[in-house]
This record gives C-alpha cells, structure tokens and sequence, in this order.
C-alpha cells in the first residue's frame, strides 16, 4: 500500500481548537500555573513534614526527660501512721507512772467510744 | 515540536516547581492531547475537557513518569484512560450509544465550519482508534512518523502504514458525505 503515493494531509482545521491562538495559549498558560502553584505547594509540605519529624522526635525526648526527672525528684508518699490502740496507750501510762494530760485522755476516751 | 532532552529536561525543572516549565510543557502537548482524547471522545468540546484534566493529572504524578524524556508517550495513555472513562461515564449518564449529537458539531467553530466539522467527525468514524491518533497527531499536531512510532508502540514503517490508511479513508468517506 505504502508503494502507492501518499495521500495528502487533510485540513483539520474545522476540528483544531488551537486555531484560536489566544484562547488556547491562555489555557496553556494557565493549565501550566495551576500546575505550578499545586507542585509547590506539595514540596513545600514535603519539607515541612521532613524537619517536623527530628523536630518532633526532640520535643519527645525533653519532654520525657522532664517528666522522668521530676518523678525522680518527687518525695515517696508517706502513710499516715494509724492512732496507738487506746488499751496499749492506757498500758504505757500504767508502765510509764505518768499521768495523760486531759486532752489526751478525753482522745483516749473519744476512741474508745467509737468502738 | 520538543526534542526529548528538552523534554527531559523540562520535567526535572517542573519536579522543581519552575512555572515556565509547566507552561512549556502544556503549551507543547495539550493539542496533541487534545487528538487523542478527541480520538476517543470525537466530540471537540468534551475533547478539550478530557486533555485539560489529564494534563493537570500527568502533572501533579509527574513523579511517577519513569522515563521523563518520554513524557508525550506516557501523558497520551492517561489522555486515553481519562477519554475511555469520560465515554463511559457518558453513555451511562446520556443513556445512548456512540452517535454524535447536534452539539458535538457547534462548539467553538466558526458558522462556516461547522458543516465541514461535522463532516470532518463523522468521517473520523470510519477508522480505526489507532488510525484515529495517526492521522490526528500526524495532521493535527505535526507528529513525526518516528514520533508516533514511539508513542504509539508502532514501528515508523507501520505508523506510515497507518497514516496512509487513515487518510485515504478520510477523504473517500469525505467525498461520500459531500456528495
């Protein structure tokens, strides 16, 4: 088939959008500048991701170590001590030979109640 | 038409983010876009749609274009997907086969054109999908036979083949419908 004359092109031009030159060289152009903006948007949080995450690991450390340090500082809970049982402190008056102030002994005489 | 080192080099300055790198690459491809989403498509307006938005998707996964210098070849397969995708989608919503409405022929064309347009597209009709991208980038854009080899998958001998073909087909189903 090839041997035979090639056929001319054909005018499709009836068909050819860029026959408006304007028009499709400001699509171009814009068609370009959307792509442009989105690309650098996208490389710009590319590299915001890529110094957060040291960044982040960072603040994560100190901030570790800062509680880490103050629960070392911290006091160890103290427990109150329960009051003496009120027989036990009547028999180390008897031992002692002292006699109980009257605050004690009206404590003493509280608990003994609340039995 | 780009040479493939200034295409290559073209997509390293858009990975970038160099704007007039954007533009030249837009600039350089969307009519041969525009020829084979209307291939698919063969309505104007909605071709221009179709290669419009794969433009814009071939640029935001430039990325993923592995062998920049071959970037015309890679952006018309996603024309292709983008334009199968828009007919099928437009079937469903227009609920019709492949005929052309009255509207495919006005669009943008001047008064005077719009018969020979409709003339033009209905005989686009008669060939093949492969014939249709031949003769449109070859006529329409100014491909090269080498050019629509590669980007084609074809060798320049058989894209020759086609070209011929398709022109052939043209004009005879052209005379058809003027007669």
């Amino acid at each position: 088939m090839t041997s035979d004359r090639e056929p001319a092109p054909l005018d499709l031009g009836p068909i050819d959008p860029s026959r408006d030159a304007a028009r499709w060289a400001a699509t171009a152009a814009r068609l370009g500048g959307v792509a442009a903006s989105r690309r650098r948007r996208t490389l710009l949080a590319r590299q915001v991701r890529a110094r957060a995450r040291p960044a982040l690991a960072v603040a994560a450390t100190v901030t570790l170590a800062i509680w880490g340090g103050v629960l070392a500082s911290r006091p160890a809970p103290t427990v109150a001590a329960p009051p003496p049982d009120p027989l036990f402190a009547v028999a180390a008056w008897a031992a002692e030979g002292a006699a109980p102030d009257t605050r004690e002994l009206v404590g003493l005489l509280e608990r003994l109640d609340d039995r | 038409m780009l040479g493939q080192r200034d295409v290559e080099h073209l997509v390293g300055r858009a990975l970038r983010g160099d704007a007039d790198a954007f533009s030249t690459l837009a600039a350089a491809f969307l009519r041969a876009a525009y020829a084979v989403a209307l291939g698919v498509v063969r309505r104007p307006a909605d071709a221009e749609d179709v290669a419009q938005e794969a433009l814009m998707t071939a640029f935001e996964r430039l990325e993923d274009c592995r062998e920049p210098a071959r970037f015309g070849g890679w952006l018309l397969q996603i024309v292709r997907r983008r334009a199968l995708t828009w007919v099928e989608s437009r079937g469903r919503r227009e609920g019709r086969g492949g005929e052309l409405p009255e509207e495919a022929f006005a669009g943008s064309a001047p008064t005077g054109d719009v018969a020979l347009r409709r003339r033009l597209l209905e005989a686009l009709d008669a060939l093949t999908p492969t014939q249709r991208e031949v003769v449109l980038l070859h006529d329409l854009d100014g491909w090269t036979h080498a050019e629509l080899g590669a980007a084609l998958g074809l060798t320049e001998n058989n894209a020759r083949q086609h070209l011929f073909q398709a022109r052939r087909l043209l004009r005879a189903r052209l005379e058809d419908l003027a007669s």
